[in-house]
């Protein structure tokens, strides 16, 4: 019993701790830190899915916030036609906006558009074996091309305002049905509990070994006859369909939505979450987002009667903090944490080793 | 027609402020497999030196190109030695650290100069028209100043002893330092003629758009974009995938809008990518 509660990797640990903190947080907090940390564990999502695409297969996408952004505006223009927001000018919805028009056909088009951009993108890249650098620099282009298109399209998008909605429910878009800060939590508590055990599950099968083969040598794994493409393909869809949920999640509970969560800019700083937090484990990509998550909101509270210009100096410290990650702890933080205790465990076993042989010398 | 005609010059001065803007970008990527997401940034640098240098201070347009180039090549020197050097090979680390720093230029310039646009006169105010179709004079001096820098880049690199070092090493790293070359340099000198480049065409775009901080954001898509389709290390697939990309966004401008071309465009690089991997007009050189 104790070996195997020893042979528990350290993150595992963690994650539990993590999953305590959050289960436990809403009950002695106020309602606006309920409000902060739901938003939060919608951002842990889309640094998860980000995570199985870079930290594991290691596909840096510069753009995940195009999925993240689809989603959530499905759910958002959803809202808007069947509320009848003011800007509304449309009657009926054109024909690939018509699932919009019912509450689950809203949900079910939030994961599947994020998963069909995926899916053109994915089978254009990866069958044409654009590899590394290429495949981010494409993606940041879709990222940038998807902002201008979403202030473009004003008739379904709202155009800079983006869409306000009212309704923080799962499916449901009328404004009468309204759970409160403290259900709703819960209920994206639930999902990052059952996203999170899913990518354990799909990291520990067979396809995930595939997947961190690809990222440690894709050339040799074609020679076992894998096909990296379709496995690429597949992570990329999976992780798609998850930004979609986070994007979902996210309009809920923010109540609002516009072109900045699908640019460039939100598509960074997921990657810069998942870096800063150790890419290459769900702990990581989910500690990251919370430290930063976490610190710009207490920061900017504290920092609300000093200066105006918060953001901006938030910006400039993360910055900073990106390149103090790069040099110092190239692995992120739990990435280290990971690295040291493996080498600890090394050292004992190596030290172990050592002591049996001493003893059989002297016998 | 003479509407296409128009579109068509139009698109051709555009193409060759993309040319210019994305060359520095060609060079350090080609010749050093570095991307450098800073490079858009260095534009946004650049467009403030000529400000400050030519609306400011008053001096001659070339002087505020000439310091914008040497202030750029110096910073780019800066970076290199202290940030870039550390993590060749690394993709992901590269990207982050040139993101790091391309926010920190972003958010400074933001600190510095405050949200304001500022506007940069155009040094030579005549339009020229020919038949119907109507050119900006400095529209003509910018194509100029992008094939310039073009030709001067393509003696730079191929026929300067400079230019011989600079190849040799992205060819064979060992072997060139066996040949006792000092590798190190040619990737200073690499990385900060790059930069340079950008902070030159920087300031040669500020007359054409709004100096403000987030100058870098709007030209970030375009050149990466570009630089995707040209393929890396040929100077040439550059200049003809900045005449397709920005013949056809003002071609299809002209018919719709212009985010309608640049998704087009968009879709078109993604699947000319797909069948061509390695870019529109890679050198057939051995590695």
């Amino acid at each position: 019993m104790m070996d195997m509660i020893k042979k528990i990797p350290i993150n595992k640990y963690i994650d539990f701790a993590l999953f305590l903190f959050l289960a436990t947080f809403p009950f002695y907090q106020k309602t606006y830190w309920i409000y902060v940390m739901s938003g939060i564990m919608a951002y842990i999502i889309f640094a998860l899915s980000l995570d199985l695409l870079w930290g594991y297969t290691g596909l840096m996408s510069m753009g995940h916030s195009v999925l993240f952004g689809a989603g959530g505006y499905m759910i958002g223009i959803s809202c808007a036609y069947i509320n009848h927001a003011g800007w509304v000018r449309f009657d009926r919805l054109p024909w690939f906006l018509a699932l919009l028009s019912s509450e689950t056909g809203a949900f079910f088009m939030a994961l599947l558009l994020p998963a069909v951009i995926a899916l053109f993108i994915g089978i254009f890249m990866f069958s044409g074996k654009i590899q590394g650098v290429f495949f981010s620099l494409i993606t940041l282009a879709v990222a940038g091309i998807a902002e201008l298109f979403v202030v473009n399209q004003s008739t379904y998008t709202h155009g800079d305002s983006g869409i306000t909605i009212t309704s923080r429910t799962i499916l449901s878009n009328s404004e009468t049905s309204r759970l409160t800060d403290f259900q709703f939590y819960f209920v994206i508590l639930a999902i990052l509990l059952a996203v999170y055990l899913f990518c354990v599950l799909l990291m520990h099968s067979r396809t995930g070994k595939v997947l961190k083969a690809i990222r440690e040598n894709e050339g040799r794994l074609t020679f076992f006859g894998y096909k990296p493409a379709a496995f690429k393909l597949f992570i990329f869809v999976i992780s798609g369909m998850m930004a979609g949920l986070s994007g979902v999640l996210f309009v809920r509970v923010q109540g609002s939505i516009n072109y900045t969560a699908i640019g460039i800019n939100l598509a960074t700083l997921v990657l810069v979450w998942v870096a800063v937090g150790g890419r290459g484990s769900l702990t990581g990509a989910m500690v990251g987002t919370i430290i930063l998550q976490v610190a710009e909101t207490v920061l900017s509270s504290a920092f609300s009667g000093v200066s105006a210009d918060f953001a901006q100096y938030w910006k400039l410290a993360l910055g900073a903090v990106i390149l103090v990650i790069v040099f110092v702890i190239p692995k992120g933080i739990i990435g280290t944490i990971i690295e040291a205790r493996q080498k600890h465990r090394d050292r004992m076993r190596k030290e172990r080793i050592r002591q049996k042989e001493e003893v059989r010398y002297h016998v | 027609m003479s509407m296409l005609a128009q579109l068509l010059v139009s698109g051709l001065c555009s193409s060759s402020v993309l040319l210019l803007t994305s060359l520095g970008l060609v060079i350090i990527l080609g010749y050093m497999k570095v991307v450098n997401l800073a490079h858009t940034e260095m534009l946004m640098v650049g467009a403030y030196i000529c400000y400050y240098v030519y609306q400011g201070a008053k001096l001659p347009f070339a002087a505020a190109l000439a310091i914008a180039f040497a202030a750029s090549f110096l910073f780019g020197i800066l970076i290199e030695r202290l940030i870039i050097c550390h993590f060749y090979g690394k993709m992901s680390e590269t990207l982050l650290a040139t993101y790091a720093i391309s926010m920190l230029l972003k958010q400074l310039a933001l600190l510095l100069f405050g949200k304001n646009y500022k506007k940069v006169d155009y040094p030579t105010t005549e339009v020229f028209t020919f038949g119907s179709v109507y050119i900006e004079s400095y529209k003509l001096i910018l194509a100029g100043i992008s094939l310039l820098v073009l030709v001067l880049t393509y003696i730079f690199i191929n026929k300067t002893q400079m230019g011989r070092k600079i190849r040799s090493t992205t060819q064979n790293r060992t072997m060139t330092e066996c040949l006792g070359i000092d590798t190190r340099m040619v990737d200073t000198i690499t990385f900060s003629y790059g930069m340079g480049l950008a902070g030159l065409a920087g300031a040669a775009i500020a007359p054409i758009s709004t100096v403000t901080y987030s100058l870098g954001e709007s030209w970030l898509t375009n050149t990466f974009m570009n630089v995707v389709m040209g393929g890396v290390s040929s100077l040439f697939g550059t200049l003809a995938s900045s005449i397709i990309i920005q013949e056809s966004v003002s071609v299809i401008s002209g018919l719709s809008n212009s985010v309608t071309a640049q998704i087009i465009v968009l879709l078109v690089v993604i699947v000319i990518v797909r069948l061509k991997p390695e870019g529109l007009f890679t050198s057939k050189e051995k590695r």
